[in-house]
């Protein structure tokens, strides 16, 4: 059983691959029209670029990732996002000593929230889609409230160096912030017992729960890291554009939910990972680059992102069945 | 089919007591959605109302409150033939948008242009939901993401036609389309009209039934005999067309199209029928909850609008923010129930 | 003859479902198809009610070649069948269920609920059944639903109903009731094609009966024409004793579990009993006298009211799995694909993770370890996979439940609670299962199991609970049980004659 064990994942990582990971196949052949349209842009520096620019929507696509393979979902990162952004610019006003205190603020206030959710979904027993769409809406209320229509404050520089800043004058910081803290969350998922549980959750929650699976207590805290993760990028994305902004979370929840979806994770639970979910956020970003360098404008966007998600998600359910 | 029986005398059994009440119950209230909790809670809504802002009363108000809360209504009415048969439209408001950009954008002052826009706009909207029908059945993707999918792609397309202009609506379609007497008005007969061929055939034919057990398990259904398919499309057609009927009409009382003029009724529309009684998994609920429901919101936002007027400050702000704690008593206060 | 088939072929990917099988149905007999799993019975009628196509083969109805597309062409035709699964809605009522596909119309394409209640009315009292038509669906006990189903499927006027395994859910009492609606369907002239594993149904029960082995049709019988014992033989080639080895072994006085006046406030109104070490101890009785809900709270599923758990001589209080699993309790569910395992996800991840925690340093999973213990627990038990990354939707049930069986085993558990231990294997795994169980109890661990065959419960365990109406109504050793003390303690008479 030995050998066969072997061949079969020999076998199985280049089908694992594929199947689960056709979407780095999807990256590559992105990759290479973009690289046709314009091969001026097509060099190291702007690639490290597209990085710098898909950190945020990476980052936050992480906690999305997580929360999706229990079967859930969050809607509310965007207004997160847009949230802690104006909060923190408004408090800290520019001045530069203040950013490392609220920043820790902002990040216990993005966890307060995804424990909201998570108290919503598991003690109220709300559908996720439900729960978070209110914490949306609940948010994007108070934004409106504290900004009072009028955002204001003024982005530091050490802010800005987390945003825009590079180490080696080449690797976007905000690149290795996200890498990094993909690598910690595949490490987590594949190699510790939290990501073992909430993968069996995903696949089937009652066995889960009679297998000795602390459920509700896993779903409260996969809320809870994705309200984390969006405020990690909102702060990045605060550094990145460098100064106060209306709605900058903006498109992120739907994004995200794109870029997992699109990197392989499935809405039924239990199948995929933070592995395909880099490559989705690359793709949304490149492809948003790339329909603007074909001058197609934002309308013209919506309309493929729409189509793209279909086309993928359709062509994923129907492998699964095989 | 079944040979109905002749020559045997059976007892028939009486199904509804009473018949002057059995006629009236069954014209409201489907056999098993007891909406009457979300009414009672609409009639205390409206005495607190009555009571903080005693000009409520007025006919000419309350004509307005009529009027204003028909296009929400008309397009939960479709939001709830979906989500009764287990699925949902997130992408009904990007199509009121739509068909509110294709009408300004087309209609011109002749009668022969009025009515030839009019029905491509009503065609587009049943094309509009036969497509996220088929996408939703044939397609293995949740009907959340396609209906998603497709908002985002209807509200490209009405992005890409929208004219900052406006578009032109013939005045005389504005006048015949908003015009009223004492409390009554066109756009209050319109949902009349639909609301009871609504009910009509949720409740009193086969495929209402067919929708109710759609909800409840498709494979039951199948194995009835039935094409689960035909059932599911129309939902969403019938969604669509809704849609559109709302879209012409908006587009008549705001004498514009625009490509958000839609957006809110997505996230109003589910909170509606969520409100009303139906279950977001379909099989359960009804299409009274739903109007209470539409009411109680556009009610709710109308009051929000006034109280911030009188106040001073930007009822915008506050709207996000009572549509979701709407959401989550509503989901509470029948999470107990069941 | 009303329905014969020649020459049946179908085939699935990998396997010969039903190789060139000739059967044919009389009109007005009750036809009984046996087998194992996996033998055949329920791919030939769905090749009958239209759900599969036959790969060759022709279908001869009322003596004329005939194609079934469709269950729906079935249904005109009158072919109806009842399925396993649960087929109604249980949001709507009894009538809207039995109508469904077929309510009759009024005026402007109205439904007519007059007409349909007449009609369901008549329908009873041919069959002398009765069922409120106005009850919602998930009110109804399990031998109701049944006959709702039942009903259903005749009111297309039918002269072919089949029924997959009608008796499998249901109370042996209730069992009656469908039977003498079988007998109104046999007076009214309709063919009845009857799936069962309950030998002893199929003798009161059927005319004749077919036995399918392995894709192929062995014989067919008039049922006064055969005995029991042969009949099994020809359908796995083994004697009936062969299945249940009698051990004879001293079960130590060692009290493990004890239990005192458990209530809930509902089904469970004051269980009393012990366990022994290294017992098997059986429980028996109708379904839904309370005995789902007693291994359930012993596994901290279940909330009770009342009354005192204790562990060698510790009371306890289980609310949780966790908890009961740290008390050393394992629990197979009886609904093995929903509760016992995760099926989209590969054996090892199945077998591993109850005892993760046993296996990790600061949350890290010791990969290597997991996989051996894993590969440890497929040899120790039998488990036929190709790799442990298999999936486990493609396993046949017996090896499924040892899967599940696999999952506790890392525990050391000193209990285990099987619900249904053999429900949907076949006869040849039964004996693997049974096998296995007494192992375990050898080794000194103790095993409760509740069960609804009645075979099992007189064979397998050293001691008997037979449950009435929520309690105990009377407890045997194994050599003191037969069949008809255990159907009287289950109908209530605790200390009855004839024991």
């Amino acid at each position: 059983m030995r050998d066969k064990d072997h061949a079969l994942k020999s076998r199985g990582i280049v089908v694992f691959f594929l199947k689960g990971y056709g979407v780095f196949a999807g990256l590559i052949l992105l990759l290479i029209i973009s690289a046709i349209v314009s091969p001026q842009s097509f060099n190291a520096t702007d690639l490290l670029n597209l990085g710098k620019q898909a950190a945020g929507l990476g980052i936050v696509s992480i906690g999305q990732t997580i929360v999706i393979l229990t079967g859930g979902i969050d809607l509310s990162v965007g207004s997160i996002i847009s949230f802690i952004h104006v909060f923190s610019v408004g408090t800290i006003l520019g001045r530069a000593h203040l950013v490392f205190p609220v920043s820790a603020l902002c990040l216990i206030m993005g966890l307060a929230v995804g424990c909201c959710n998570g108290l919503g979904v598991t003690k109220a027993r709300i559908s996720p889609f439900v729960m978070t769409l209110c914490m949306d809406l609940i948010l994007r209320g108070l934004y409106l409230i504290y900004t009072k229509g009028q955002p204001r404050g003024i982005v530091p520089d050490n802010l800005r160096f987390i945003g825009r800043g590079r180490v080696l004058s080449i690797l976007p910081v905000a690149f290795i912030i996200w890498l990094l803290l993909s690598a910690l969350f595949i490490f987590i998922l594949r190699k510790t017992t939290f990501g073992a549980r909430i993968y069996a959750i995903g696949a089937n929650a009652r066995t889960a729960y009679l297998s000795g699976v602390k459920n509700e207590r896993i779903i409260f805290t996969i809320y809870a890291l994705s309200g984390f993760c969006a405020s990690i990028a909102a702060i990045i994305l605060t550094g990145d554009v460098g100064a106060v902004s209306l709605g900058l979370g903006g498109d992120y929840a739907l994004d995200s939910i794109a870029a997992v979806v699109i990197g392989g994770t499935s809405f039924v639970g239990g199948i995929g990972g933070v592995e395909g979910t880099i490559a989705g956020a690359f793709i949304i970003k490149l492809l948003t680059a790339l329909l603007q360098k074909v001058n197609i404008s934002h309308s013209g966007r919506l309309i493929i992102q729409g189509m793209l998600i279909l086309v993928i998600v359709g062509v994923y359910s129907r492998r699964s069945r095989t | 089919m079944p040979r109905a029986e002749t020559g045997r005398h059976m007892e028939v059994e009486k199904i509804y007591r009473g018949k002057l009440a059995g006629f009236i119950t069954r014209i409201i209230h489907p056999e098993r959605h007891s909406a009457s909790m979300i009414w009672m809670v609409l009639l205390f809504l409206v005495i607190i109302v009555v009571a903080i802002v005693p000009d409520f009363i007025h006919p000419r108000n309350i004509s307005n409150v009529l009027i204003q809360m028909v296009p929400l209504s008309l397009v939960s009415i479709g939001q709830t033939f979906v989500i009764l048969a287990g699925g949902i439209d997130l992408s009904i408001g990007p199509q009121v948008s739509l068909i509110t950009v294709l009408a300004s954008n087309l209609m011109q002052d002749t009668l022969w242009m009025i009515c030839a826009t009019v029905l491509l706009c009503l065609l587009c909207g049943i094309v509009f939901g036969f497509v996220n029908g088929i996408l939703a059945h044939y397609v293995n993707i949740p009907p959340l993401i396609v209906t998603l999918c497709t908002g985002f792609i209807f509200q490209g397309i009405a992005f890409a036609l929208h004219k900052t202009t406006g578009g032109h609506i013939p005045d005389v379609v504005h006048e015949v389309l908003t015009a009223s007497w004492w409390i009554l008005s066109v756009p209050l007969l319109i949902f009349i009209v639909f609301i009871f061929i609504g009910l009509w055939v949720l409740n009193r034919t086969r495929y209402g039934r067919y929708v109710y057990a759609l909800g409840g398990n498709e494979e039951v259904l199948g194995n009835a005999g039935v094409n689960i398919g035909r059932v599911k499309i129309a939902t969403y057609t019938i969604a669509g067309f809704l849609a559109s009927i709302t879209g012409v009409y908006l587009a008549a009382r705001l004498k514009s199209g625009g490509a958000h003029y839609g957006t809110a009724f997505t996230l109003n529309s589910i909170t509606a029928v969520v409100v009303g009684g139906t279950t977001l998994g379909g099989g359960q609920g009804g299409l009274s909850g739903t109007i209470a429901g539409g009411i109680i919101v556009s009610m709710l936002n109308n009051v929000l609008n006034n109280v911030s007027f009188r106040y001073g400050f930007q009822s915008s702000y506050y709207k996000n923010i009572l549509t979701g704690i709407i959401l989550i008593i509503a989901m509470l206060f029948y999470r107990k129930k069941r | 003859m009303l329905l014969q088939l020649r020459g049946i072929t179908k085939r699935f990917p990998g396997v010969i479902a039903l190789n060139s099988v000739d059967i044919d149905f009389i009109r007005g007999e009750i036809h009984a198809l046996v087998g194992e799993n996996g033998a055949g019975k329920t791919t030939l009628i769905k090749v009958i009610g239209g759900k599969y196509q036959p790969d060759s083969g022709d279908i001869l109805f009322k003596g004329e070649k005939v194609r079934i597309p469709d269950p729906h062409k079935a249904l005109q035709m009158g072919i109806s069948t009842v399925y396993q699964e649960y087929n109604l809605l249980p949001d709507l009522r009894v009538i809207e269920n039995i109508m469904l596909g077929c309510e009759p119309l009024g005026k402007f394409k109205k439904i007519d609920w007059r007409q349909a209640a007449a009609f369901c009315k008549n329908l009873m009292s041919r069959m002398g059944v009765e069922v409120d038509l106005h009850q919602y669906v998930s009110e109804l006990g399990a031998a109701e639903a049944k006959i709702v189903e039942i009903l259903k499927a005749l009111v297309t006027e039918a002269e072919v109903v089949i029924m997959d395994e009608p008796t499998a859910a249901l109370p042996e009492h209730d069992v009656d009731s469908l039977f003498s609606l079988i007998e109104s369907l046999k007076k009214n002239d309709v063919t009845v094609i009857y799936i069962s594993h309950r030998i002893e149904e199929i003798f009161s029960v059927a005319d004749r009966v077919s036995v399918l082995k392995d894709g192929n049709m062995v014989g067919t019988h008039r049922v006064h024409q055969i005995s029991s014992d042969h009949l099994i033989k020809s359908m796995v080639g083994r004697e009936l004793q062969d299945i249940y080895t009698i051990r004879a072994r001293e079960v130590s006085p060692k009290v493990v579990l004890s239990v005192r006046d458990l209530q809930d406030g509902h089904r469970l109104k004051g269980v009393t009993f012990d366990l022994h070490e290294g017992e098997i101890l059986g429980i028996g009785g109708m379904t839904g006298n309370g005995q789902r809900e007693l291994i359930r709270t012993l596994f901290g599923a279940h909330r009770t009211t009342h009354g005192e758990i204790s562990i060698h001589g510790d009371v306890v209080s289980i609310d949780s799995p966790q908890k009961a699993m740290k008390l050393g309790i394992g629990f197979l569910p009886d609904d093995r694909r929903n509760e016992g395992l995760a099926v989209t996800q590969p054996v090892r991840r199945n077998i591993s993770l109850p005892s993760l925690h046993l296996r990790q340093d600061a949350g890290i999973i010791r990969g290597r370890e997991e996989k051996k213990v894993v590969e440890e627990m497929v040899d120790k038990l039998g488990i036929k996979v190709t790799s442990i990354l298999q999936k486990i939707e493609s396993l046949s049930g017996g090896n499924q439940q040892r899967v599940v069986l696999a999952k506790w085993l890392p525990l050391n558990p000193k209990i285990l609670l099987f619900h249904e231990p053999t429900l949907g294997i076949d006869v040849g795994a039964k004996v693997e299962i049974y096998r296995l169980i007494n192992g375990f109890a050898e080794s000194g661990v103790s095993i409760i199991m509740v069960t609804s065959d009645m075979m099992e419960l007189l064979h397998v365990p050293d001691r008997i609970l037979v449950f009435y109406n929520g309690s105990v109504s009377r407890e045997f050793l194994r050599k003191d049980a037969t069949e008809e003390a255990v159907m009287f303690a289950a109908s209530g008479n605790g200390e009855a004659h004839g024991g």
